[in-house]
C-alpha cells in the first residue's frame, strides 16, 4: 500500500465514509480486467460440484456497516439470498483495524469456501487471506484488482498479478447511468439535466460519463437538445471543468448535504430541472432541495427512493444501480461449481450486475413510448450494438 | 500469612466487588436483550412459551459460549497442539487467546493514560483525538528518518515520535485548563473531532506521497502461523510497572495525586497546580500516543484507525471498573480485550449483533459509576468509610 493510502486510513471515520460510499470506492476505469465473469475456469475447487452439499458461503462486513442502506447491507442480501438457496452461510462484523484479519481468519476456520469482503479498508487483509488460503475463494465487493494490486494504485511495489483465487465485483455502472440519462433527456421540461460529483474518481465520473451519453443518445435518436451541465463528455479530458464537491475526501466530501442542497440551487438557478448526484451522502441535500423545488433527482448506488423514503424520494425518478447483491450470489455460485477466481467480475446490464431502479411514482406517468425506448436500449447495451464510450471525447 | 497480609487481601477483595458486580449485571443486561431480540423466538411466545424461552435462552448461553470460545479458545485443544509440537496446529489453537493479548495492548496504554489524567483530578475525554494524532505522529516520524538508519533504530524513535504527538496533543487542552481555566472535558471532546480531520489534511497535502513503504514493525513475541501477538504486549507491561512506580513511589506522582485530591489544599501546601495538571495531561495523552503507535506499527500495519471503535469511551470504562490503578487496568485490558475478540466470534457463530458488545460494555460502566445502584441491586451494605477511597485518594 501506498502511504498516503496508510495514513488515509488513519482518520478512520473519514476513511470509512470514504470506502462506505461506493463513489470514493477508488475502481479504476474498465480496461485490464476481463468483461462479462467466465465460467469456471480451474481446479476442482473445495466442494464437490454437484449434488445438494453447497459451500459455505460468508460476507466480512466492514466496522459499523450493516444497516447502511447501501453498500454493506445489499451484500448483506446477497448472503441471505445464498442462505434461502441452500447455502450454509456466516458473516462477520468488524469494529477496529485489526479486526479485519482476525475475522476472515475466524471464517475461514468456520470452513467459509467463499468469502466476500465488503469496504475499502479490507483490502489488505483480504490480498493476505488469498495468498495464504489459496483453496478458498475471495472476492471484493466495488473492486478491480486491474493489475495494480490491492491498493488499486499502479507503479508501486504491490502491483501483483491478481492472485487465482480472488475476484474483484466491479460494476460497469455508466451502463445503468446512460439509462438514467436518456430517460432524463426524455423527462425534462428545461431541456437542461445537471450532475456532479464528490471527487474527480473513476468510479464516480463512471456515473457522469454514462449520463451524459444517455442524453447524447437522446438527443441523435429524437432530435433533442437536452444539454448536461456540470460535466462535458466531449472533452478528452471532462473532470478538470467539471462539477464537484472537492474537500478532503472525508466526511466534507461525502456527508455535506448543505453543500449538495447549494449546488442543486445553482443549477435550478441555471434552468436545471433533473439533478445526478453522485456524492454519497453529500446528494442527499440535493435531492431534498430538487423535491422542494418540485423538480426532479436520479439516485446513485441503490434505489434511493427506498433508501432515502418519503417525503424527499418523491423527486427520484429513478437510480442508476449496482446489484451487488446480485453479483455477491452469483459469485457464491460459481465459487459452488469450484470457481476460485483470477478475473475480476463485471457487473453489467447484459448480467443484471448494474441496473436501472423501478420508477415507483412516476412508472404511470411515463409515456409508454420512453419505457419502451429503455428497453430498447436496454437491450442494445446488452449486446453491445450501443456503447456508452461512443459518445464520449476520450472515446473507446 | 500475616495478618497485615491477610488484611490487605482483604482489602483487595472488597475493592473488586462492585466491579466484578458492575460487570455481572451487564453481562446480565446483556442477557436479557439477546432474548427480548430474539423475535424468531418470541414470536411463539404464545404458543410454546416454555419451548420459546428455552430456545431464548440457549441462544444466550450459544452466544456467550461463543464469545469465551472466540477470546480463550478451546484448551483441550491447545494442550493436545502443544503437545503435537506442530507449529500450524499451535498456531490455530492459540489464536484466539493470541488475538485476545494482541487487542489488550493498545487497552493497557489508553487505559494507563487515562488513569494519570483521572489521578490528577482531570477527565480526559480525548483519547480518541490522542490515538489519532500518535498515529499521525509515529508515521510522520518512521518516514522522515526512515531509510538512513537501521530499521530498530527508527522503530524506536518512531514509536517515541508517536507518543511525543500524543503528548502534545494532550499537553493542549492542560495548558488550556491551567492558563484559562477552560474545562478540559469540554477541550478534549473538540480535540476528538479537529484529530481525523487534522490527519487528513496533513495526508492530503501529499506530503507523503511516494514515499517507501518499508516502515519497521514491531516484532512478533511468537513465530507461528496466524499469531500475530507482538513485542508491544511486553511493553505495554513494563510501563504499567513504571506508571504505577511513578504515580505511588515518586514526589511528582504524589504531587499529581494531591492535586487530583483537593487542587486548593495542593495548593496550599506549595504545590504549582498548573504546572501539575498541564503535566498529567501531557504524560496522559503521551501514554495514549504511545499506544497508538505500538498499534500503528504492530497489527495495524499503518492501516490507521483504532482497535475499537468508540475506543476513548471504552477506555473510560476499563479505567474506571480497574479502580484506576495500573494493576487493574492491565488485569480489565486483558477482560476488554477478551471481550471485544471474543464478540467477533460471536457474531460469526450465531449472528448476535456486534452492537451488543457495545451494550455490554456501557452498561458495566454505568454500574460501575454507579456503585450505590450497582449495590442497591445485590443487596450490598454500602460502603464502610474507613476504606480508603478507591479513585482519588492515596
Amino acid at each position: 500500500m501506498t502511504i498516503s493510502r496508510r495514513l488515509l486510513g488513519l482518520g478512520a471515520s473519514a476513511a470509512l465514509i470514504f470506502a462506505a460510499c461506493s463513489s470514493g470506492a477508488p475502481t479504476t476505469a474498465p480496461g485490464t480486467g476481463g468483461t462479462a465473469t467466465s465460467g469456471p475456469t480451474t481446479a476442482p475447487g473445495t466442494a464437490g460440484p454437484t449434488g445438494k452439499a453447497k459451500i459455505v458461503a460468508c460476507v466480512a462486513f466492514d466496522t459499523g456497516g450493516l444497516g447502511d442502506k447501501g453498500f454493506n447491507d445489499l451484500a448483506k442480501k446477497g448472503l441471505e439470498d445464498a442462505k434461502a438457496a441452500g447455502y450454509t452461510t456466516f458473516f462477520s462484523e468488524a469494529q477496529g483495524a485489526t479486526d479485519y484479519t482476525n475475522n476472515i481468519q475466524t471464517l475461514i476456520d468456520k470452513g467459509c469456501q467463499a468469502i466476500v469482503t465488503v469496504g475499502f479498508l479490507q483490502s489488505k487483509a483480504t490480498a493476505d487471506a488469498a495468498k495464504a488460503n489459496p483453496k478458498i475463494a475471495f472476492a471484493q465487493v466495488d473492486t478491480a484488482w486491474n493489475a495494480c494490486g490491492p491498493d488499486f494504485t499502479c507503479g508501486n511495489a504491490d502491483d501483483t498479478p491478481q492472485p487465482a483465487n480472488f475476484t474483484g465485483l466491479d460494476y460497469q455502472v455508466d451502463q445503468a447511468a446512460m439509462l438514467a440519462g436518456y430517460l432524463a433527456a426524455g423527462w425534462t421540461k428545461s431541456g437542461k439535466v445537471g450532475t456532479y460529483g464528490g471527487l474527480a474518481f473513476p468510479g464516480v465520473t463512471r456515473f457522469m460519463d454514462g449520463l451524459y451519453a444517455g442524453i447524447q443518445y437522446h438527443n441523435q435518436q429524437k432530435g433533442t437538445t437536452v444539454k448536461l451541465l456540470g460535466w462535458d463528455g466531449s472533452l478528452k479530458d471532462p473532470s478538470t471543468s467539471g462539477t464537484f464537491v472537492g474537500g478532503s475526501g472525508g466526511n466534507d466530501t461525502w456527508v455535506n448535504p448543505t453543500k449538495g442542497e447549494e449546488l442543486a440551487k445553482t443549477f435550478l438557478d441555471q434552468g436545471v430541472d433533473i439533478v445526478h448526484p453522485v456524492a454519497g451522502g453529500t446528494g442527499n441535500g440535493s435531492i431534498k432541495a430538487m423535491s422542494e423545488a418540485g423538480k426532479w433527482a436520479i439516485g446513485v448506488d441503490t434505489d434511493q427512493y427506498l433508501s432515502i423514503g418519503p417525503p424527499t424520494n418523491k423527486a427520484i425518478l429513478t437510480s442508476a444501480q449496482k446489484a451487488i447483491d446480485v453479483s455477491v450470489l452469483d459469485f457464491f455460485n460459481q465459487a459452488n461449481t469450484g470457481y476460485l477466481g483470477g478475473k475480476d467480475y463485471s457487473g453489467t446490464i447484459a448480467n443484471n450486475g448494474v441496473l436501472l431502479s423501478p420508477f415507483h411514482d412516476y412508472d404511470t406517468q411515463l409515456s409508454a413510448e420512453l419505457k419502451a425506448e429503455l428497453a430498447d436500449l436496454k437491450s442494445a447495451l446488452g449486446l453491445g450494438t450501443v456503447k456508452v464510450c461512443t459518445f464520449l471525447g476520450r472515446g473507446c | 500469612m500475616g495478618s497485615s497480609e491477610l488484611r490487605r487481601f482483604g482489602e483487595l477483595l472488597r475493592r473488586g466487588v462492585v466491579p466484578a458486580l458492575a460487570l455481572i449485571t451487564a453481562f446480565l443486561a446483556g442477557a436479557i436483550l439477546i432474548v427480548l431480540t430474539d423475535f424468531d423466538n418470541l414470536q411463539h411466545l404464545g404458543s410454546d412459551p416454555v419451548g420459546a424461552l428455552g430456545a431464548a435462552v440457549g441462544r444466550v448461553v450459544e452466544g456467550y459460549g461463543a464469545l469465551f470460545s472466540g477470546a480463550i479458545g478451546d484448551p483441550g485443544k491447545i494442550v493436545a497442539a502443544i503437545q503435537s509440537g506442530d507449529a500450524d496446529h499451535i498456531g490455530a489453537a492459540i489464536r484466539p487467546i493470541s488475538e485476545t493479548l494482541l487487542i489488550t495492548t493498545p487497552f493497557i496504554f489508553v487505559g494507563l493514560g487515562l488513569t494519570v489524567s483521572f489521578r490528577a483530578g482531570l477527565i480526559n475525554l480525548g483519547a480518541d483525538g490522542q490515538f489519532a494524532i500518535g498515529a499521525l505522529g509515529a508515521g510522520i516520524t518512521a518516514i522522515v528518518i526512515g531509510g538512513n538508519l537501521p530499521p530498530v533504530l527508527v522503530l524506536v524513535i518512531a514509536l517515541a515520535g508517536g507518543a511525543l504527538a500524543g503528548a502534545a496533543y494532550g499537553y493542549v487542552p492542560g495548558l488550556l485548563k491551567a492558563r484559562t481555566g477552560a474545562h478540559e472535558v469540554i477541550t478534549t471532546l473538540m480535540l476528538n473531532v479537529i484529530a481525523p480531520n487534522l490527519v487528513i489534511l496533513i495526508v492530503r497535502s501529499g506530503i507523503f506521497d511516494g514515499s517507501g513503504s518499508a516502515i519497521p514493525k514491531v516484532p512478533l513475541i511468537f513465530d507461528l502461523p496466524t499469531v500475530r501477538v507482538d513485542y508491544g504486549l511486553v511493553a505495554a507491561l513494563v510501563v504499567a510497572v513504571a506508571v504505577s512506580y511513578v504515580l505511588f513511589r515518586t514526589t511528582l506522582g504524589f504531587e499529581l495525586r494531591a492535586v487530583g485530591f483537593s487542587p486548593s489544599a495542593a495548593r496550599g501546601a506549595g504545590m504549582r497546580t498548573g504546572a501539575a495538571t498541564m503535566l498529567a495531561m501531557a504524560l496522559s495523552g503521551g501514554l495514549v500516543g504511545l499506544g497508538s503507535a505500538f498499534f500503528q506499527l504492530g497489527p495495524a500495519s499503518g492501516l490507521g484507525g483504532a482497535p475499537t471503535a468508540n475506543m476513548g469511551y471504552v477506555a473510560l470504562a476499563l479505567a474506571l471498573i480497574a479502580g484506576l490503578r495500573p494493576s487493574g487496568v492491565v488485569l480489565m485490558a486483558l477482560f476488554f480485550g477478551a471481550l471485544n475478540t471474543g464478540a467477533k466470534n460471536m457474531v460469526i457463530a450465531t449472528g448476535i449483533p456486534l452492537a451488543l458488545l457495545v451494550v455490554i460494555i456501557g452498561f458495566a460502566m454505568l454500574f460501575v459509576a454507579a456503585p450505590s445502584l450497582t449495590r442497591k441491586i445485590w443487596r450490598l451494605p454500602p460502603p464502610t468509610m474507613t476504606a480508603k477511597d478507591p479513585s482519588f485518594g492515596t
